[in-house]
Order: structure tokens, then C-alpha cells, then sequence
């Protein structure tokens, strides 16, 4: 059974990241490959926090949320704003080169040490006994619980509210949402800035459970095919593409070679990137053909 | 939030953008080679600047029989297509007469590669000890550092078989060949010995979460763990095993991070074995090294430059048996024959010779955090073991 709840602890980390990605994809169709980065960034502005303003860690992290809002705002305003209109590769690009630009200054800034967050903030990561043959940490069930508010919150945002709607209308047809009246920089500004919240939560959520150091942005990248399994602009897609990666990658390690762990949910994605381009419940548009 | 690494970036751009350094005759030229930044800079950044404030102060005390030391310092990032570029560098602009390594095993085949065709000599000083200067050891190449893979392993799997025979025994390991290599040893050692195995778990680089490792571990009935990787690896994987409720010992490779981490966690069942002496015992050797690094003003931990600090006090020695010939050949010529004071901060000297330039004997200390006193303790003095 332990093995069970490792798969729900894997698949809601992968699914919390995994929705950033489908956010900002499913308005703008950008794929943000500085999502890894955003997410751990949020890990290190509750250090910063918790260092500089206060130790309590329900405030710090209170404000570390306010502050992540304040980036995914920043990102979009001071940066992929000035993409609108350009090429999606050219955005893309921006992308990959922001992630870049802030791995290199939080290495700079925190140093290349690992952190102790849990320490640091006198969080108690202690062991949560479920049933006799299941246990997980405080963080990992946080992370779990976390996940199921952030999925409710945003599919209850993206159908039941009128921004909601608007993001969808862009997202489906930005013309013609922009001749609706429909603010466009305020809608990417919305899906970069809630993209950039779930993705800091993730962070903090992660960086208590085993510690914070600028590799751990690497997990950017493993919740990628659990986004693009269940397709780009689906978000229950994204819930079960994480579930599918992370019963692989668990079951692998369990029963087969824990070294496939790392290959295999890429070769799902290869697999399902032949036979259904848009992924399993992403949206089938016109593809530009090589 | 800590300015003082921007300030390190700007100083490493100087070091870099001053061009190549030329050799005068009152000094000689050592090129550093060292993770500074990059994903291994946690365990690298902090003895390659142990090493550099080393011979700093040798430097402001009049240098080495009234030669100086100029330390050329370029970051290869623990990358060898970087590495290579510094090996270049340092070979053909700046004419260095040894270079050190305080780097990850990626970067030692492109520096080894430069280095023997020109004749330099290279010292492993905090970088793990390449197998090539175990012996029979290859002519250029050096190892100060504390830490190896497969004797570590051999001590951990010693002082276990002392503390419970019985137990058997999971290994954790990282998807590198140095730490799959320790870890697979360890585990031939302990079936030899007939004791049980629960098996190597090795976790890719890069793992998001280590629980289901440890899980497999303590299904297969683990009571005790042994691990050997890059500490972020070692300790992340002993958490995993705590958060499933796990109580059994774990017995990790000491490396820069250890005694900062022990001390943060307080945890008695995690054990460091290691060939290092740490801060906290408050000895003569690591009193100097704690007022060497107050009186710099420099923001290190003395906890984490140990490594980097045994590589100044070789080079301090190396350099004080050159006589006027101080080129690359005549510093091989000290390096291979020689026994090195390590001044209380290990348990014996190093000693190379022409067939081994790792050492002779290497001695181990077992440490741990004990609930008794709320402090750090020597869980197991000295040991020596003979390197074959």
C-alpha cells in the first residue's frame, strides 16, 4: 500500500507543476520552458521571507505567495508582453532564456548550497502515520492536499467565472475574443500569474519535504511529459498524464530498474507524441507539417 | 539574502578577464580548476575557496622560500567540455606548472587528457580521488582529497560489521559510476562477509522524490543503510527513509556539507564516515583553521573547507622542497616522493611514492550526533587501513 501512496504523492507534485505549464499554454500557447525555474524561485523567496521579514512560517509563506503573484505579473509585463504578436518559437525562446537568466541569479544570490527550508523555518517535516503500512510526510500530504484545492480552484475559476470564460475565449480564438472586448495582456497576465502561484507552491511545498537547491528546477522538466501525455491545453489532462508518469516511474522503480525511471516517461511521450500530437485530452489543431 | 556571491562572480570575472597570468621568477603559476557554480558547487565551491584563502595567507606571509603563489581560478561549472577549455587555458595561455582539480569526476578526463601531454602535474584536492592515482598510480596524478568512493565504502562496511554483524544492509547510491561503483563494492563486501543484502537502489540524477527508493529499501527489510554520493543525494535519500517511519542507522560518505548538515538535523542514527577531522572537536588544527577563516573576513564556513584546506597545506610543502627549479617536472619530481604533515586535520600524513600517489594508509573517523550531550561526537576514533 505504501507503494499506492507514493504514486498519489509523485502524481500531485507532477500534476501541481504540470498545471503551470497548461495555463499559460491553453491562452497563449506558449510553453513557458522557465516554469522549472518560476517553481523553485518560489522556494527560494520563502527563505528570503522567512530571513528577512519574518519567522513565523504561516506569514512567511502568506507572503511568499503574494510575492510569487508579484513575479508571474512581473514575467508577463516586463518581458512576454513585449512577445504579443511575435513568433510563438521567438516566445518560447524568451522562455528558455528567462529560465537561464534566473537559475544563474539564484545561484548567485542563495548560493549553490543546499537548504535545510524546513529547518530554517522550524518546520516540523514529521512523519504522518496513515494506516499500519502507509506513511508520508506532513509536506508530502500538504502537497497532496494542496494539489486537489488548486485543481478545484482553477477548473471551478476556468468554467464558473466570468474571467474564467475570458481566459478560454482566448485561448480558443484570441481575435476574435480581442473584437469581444476581451483585454488580452489582462488575460495572459492572469494565466502567467496563477501559473507562476501553483508553480511557487509546488516549490515551497517540495523544498520542505527534501530541501531546496537550484537542481531541484530539473522536476520542471519531469512534470513536462505528464503536461504534453495529457495535452497542453487539457487540465484533468494534466491530472491523469501526471498520474500515468507517475505510476511508471514508481512502478519501475519498484519492480524493474530504477534507472528506467528517468527514461521511460520520456519515451511515453515520444510514443504519444506519434500517435496523438495533441496528447490525450489536449485540444487537435491545425499543426504546421514539416 | 548574500551579496557576498555576487561579489565572488565579480571577482572570478576579474580573475578571468585579466588574461593570461605570466610566470615570473619569484613565483609560480597553479591553475584552479573548480565547480564554483552549477549543480556541484555545494559540495566544490566552498574548499576550492578554502584553498584559495590558503594560499592567500601564504602569500601575505612572504610566500614559499621567498616565491609567491599565483592561483589562476576559472569555474568549469563541474562540466567537462568547460573543464577542457580551462585545461587549455591554463596550458597554453597562462603556463601554469600544476593544476588542481576541485571538481566533479565529469571534469577529470579532458583536464588528465591536456595535463600528461604537456607534462603537468594535477593534484585532486576536494575532487574525488581518481583511480589513477591509486597504484599502480599514473606518473602526473595527484589525490589530497578526504573522500573515496570505494574505501569509504570499505570503512563504512567495517564499522557497521563492529556496531550490528547481524543487520542487513540496503544501498543507496546515485546513477554516476563513482557512487554506483562504492556502493556495488560495499555490497560485495558484505556478502562476503554473510551478511544480508537488501539491495543497491541507485536514483538517476535528477530525481524528483526519493520516497519510493527508500520504500523498496525497507521493504526488502533494511535495518541499516549505507550510502556514497554527492551529499545532496546521501541525505535526501535518509529522509526518505525517516519520513516512512524508518528507525534503523545510516552511515553516509563525509563530505564538505557533513558537519553543517549533522548539526541541523540531530538525528543520532546517521553516522559520517570519513578521513577528515571536523570543527567541532576543537582541536589545534581546527582552531587554526577557524581563526584563518575569522581573520579573513571571508563569509565560508570552516566546516565545509576542510578538503580545501589540506590541498593549500600540500601545496605549501610541495612547493617547500622545490629548489630553484620550480617547472612542472621538477614539481612531479617533489610531488612523487614525498610525506605530507596533515596537521591534525586527518589521522595521518599523506604519503606519495612513485607507485602511489593516493597514500599508504588512510585513517577513519566515524561521526555522530549524540542526543546524550546535544552535540557532535567521534562515534569511532582513528582507523587505519592499508591501501592495496
Amino acid at each position: 500500500m505504501q507503494i499506492v501512496a507514493n504514486i498519489i504523492v509523485l502524481t500531485s507534485l507532477y500534476a501541481l507543476v504540470a498545471s503551470g505549464y497548461v495555463l499559460v499554454y491553453k491562452v497563449s500557447r506558449v510553453l513557458n520552458l522557465a516554469h522549472g525555474e518560476l517553481m523553485i524561485l518560489g522556494a527560494y523567496l520563502l527563505v528570503a521571507t522567512s530571513a528577512g521579514i519574518t519567522s513565523d512560517p504561516l506569514i512567511a509563506i502568506a507572503l511568499t505567495a503574494v510575492f510569487s503573484i508579484i513575479v508571474g505579473l512581473s514575467v508577463y509585463l516586463l518581458l512576454m508582453r513585449e512577445m504579443t504578436g511575435q513568433p510563438v518559437l521567438a516566445a518560447v525562446l524568451t522562455t528558455v532564456a528567462l529560465g537561464i537568466l534566473l537559475r544563474g541569479a539564484m545561484v548567485l544570490i542563495w548560493g549553490p548550497q543546499q537548504l535545510n527550508v524546513a529547518s530554517m523555518l522550524s518546520f516540523e517535516n514529521a512523519s504522518v502515520v496513515l494506516t499500519d503500512s502507509i506513511r508520508v510526510s506532513t509536506a508530502s500530504l500538504w502537497l497532496v492536499i494542496c494539489t486537489v484545492v488548486v485543481y478545484l480552484g482553477l477548473l471551478a475559476f476556468l468554467h464558473m467565472s466570468r474571467w474564467g470564460m475570458r481566459m478560454r475565449a482566448s485561448g480558443q480564438n484570441p481575435l476574435l475574443a480581442a473584437q469581444r472586448g476581451i483585454n488580452l495582456h489582462t488575460v495572459y497576465a492572469l494565466a502567467w500569474t496563477l501559473s507562476t502561484f501553483s508553480g511557487s507552491i509546488a516549490g515551497v511545498l517540495v523544498a520542505l519535504d527534501s530541501r531546496l537547491d537550484v537542481n531541484m528546477a530539473v522536476i520542471g522538466l519531469k512534470a513536462f511529459p505528464a503536461a504534453l501525455v495529457g495535452g497542453l491545453d487539457s487540465l484533468h489532462g494534466a491530472l491523469i498524464g501526471a498520474g500515468v508518469i507517475a505510476v511508471l516511474e514508481v512502478l519501475l522503480i519498484h519492480y524493474v530498474n530504477p534507472l528506467l525511471s528517468d527514461v521511460v516517461p520520456f519515451l511515453v511521450l515520444i510514443a504519444i507524441l506519434i500517435v496523438r500530437p495533441w496528447g490525450l485530452f489536449g485540444t487537435k489543431e491545425e499543426l504546421n507539417r514539416v | 539574502m548574500k551579496i557576498r556571491h555576487l561579489a565572488k562572480a565579480f571577482t572570478l570575472a576579474a580573475t578571468v578577464a585579466a588574461g593570461p597570468v605570466l610566470a615570473a621568477d619569484d613565483e609560480v603559476v597553479i591553475g584552479l580548476s573548480a565547480a564554483l557554480s552549477g549543480g556541484a558547487a555545494g559540495t566544490y565551491a566552498a574548499p576550492a575557496e578554502g584553498l584559495k584563502l590558503y594560499i592567500d595567507r601564504l602569500n601575505e606571509a612572504g610566500g614559499i622560500n621567498g616565491k609567491t603563489v599565483s592561483l589562476v581560478i576559472y569555474d568549469d561549472q563541474g562540466d567537462a567540455s568547460r573543464a577542457a577549455s580551462n585545461g587549455k587555458r591554463f596550458l597554453t595561455q597562462d603556463d601554469v606548472q600544476l593544476i588542481i582539480s576541485v571538481s566533479t569526476s565529469a571534469t577529470f578526463a579532458p583536464l588528465i587528457s591536456q595535463a600528461t601531454r604537456q607534462g603537468v602535474p594535477i593534484l585532486f584536492a576536494g575532487s574525488v580521488c581518481p583511480a589513477e592515482t591509486m597504484p599502480p598510480a599514473e606518473p602526473l596524478l595527484y589525490c589530497s582529497t578526504g573522500f573515496s568512493s570505494v574505501h569509504d565504502s570499505i570503512a563504512m562496511v567495517d564499522y557497521l560489521r563492529e556496531l550490528d554483524g547481524d543487520a542487513t544492509v540496503g544501498f543507496a547510491a546515485m546513477g554516476i559510476p563513482i557512487s554506483r561503483a562504492g556502493m556495488e563494492e560495499a555490497e560485495r563486501i558484505v556478502l562476503g562477509a554473510d551478511m544480508k543484502s537488501a539491495g543497491v537502489e541507485i536514483a538517476p540524477p535528477g530525481t524528483a522524490d526519493y520516497t519510493p527508493f527508500a520504500t523498496k529499501l525497507i521493504q526488502n527489510g533494511a535495518e541499516a543503510v549505507l550510502a556514497w554520493s554527492p551529499w545532496s543525494v546521501q541525505i535526501r535519500f535518509f529522509d526518505a527513509l525517516r519520513k516512512q517511519g524508518w528507525e534503523g542507522n545510516a552511515f553516509v560518505g563525509h563530505l564538505a556539507e557533513a558537519e553543517l548538515e549533522m548539526m541541523e538535523i540531530k538525528d543520532p542514527g546517521l553516522y559520517t564516515v570519513g578521513s577528515n577531522a571536523m570543527i567541532f572537536e576543537d582541536s589545534k588544527a581546527t582552531q587554526d583553521l577557524v581563526a584563518a577563516v575569522t581573520e579573513s573576513g571571508v563569509d565560508l564556513h570552516p566546516e565545509a573547507i576542510v578538503d580545501g584546506w589540506l590541498g593549500g597545506i600540500v601545496i605549501e610543502e610541495v612547493l617547500g622542497k622545490l629548489g630553484d627549479d620550480t617547472s612542472a617536472e621538477a614539481i612531479n619530481a617533489v610531488m612523487s616522493d614525498i610525506e605530507i604533515d596533515t596537521r591534525g586535520l586527518r589521522g595521518g600524513s599523506i604519503k606519495w611514492t612513485e607507485n602511489n600517489h593516493f597514500r599508504e594508509t588512510i585513517y577513519y573517523r566515524v561521526y555522530r550526533w549524540s542526543d546524550e550531550t546535544g552535540a557532535m561526537e567521534i562515534a569511532r576514533d582513528w582507523k587505519a587501513y592499508e591501501v592495496e
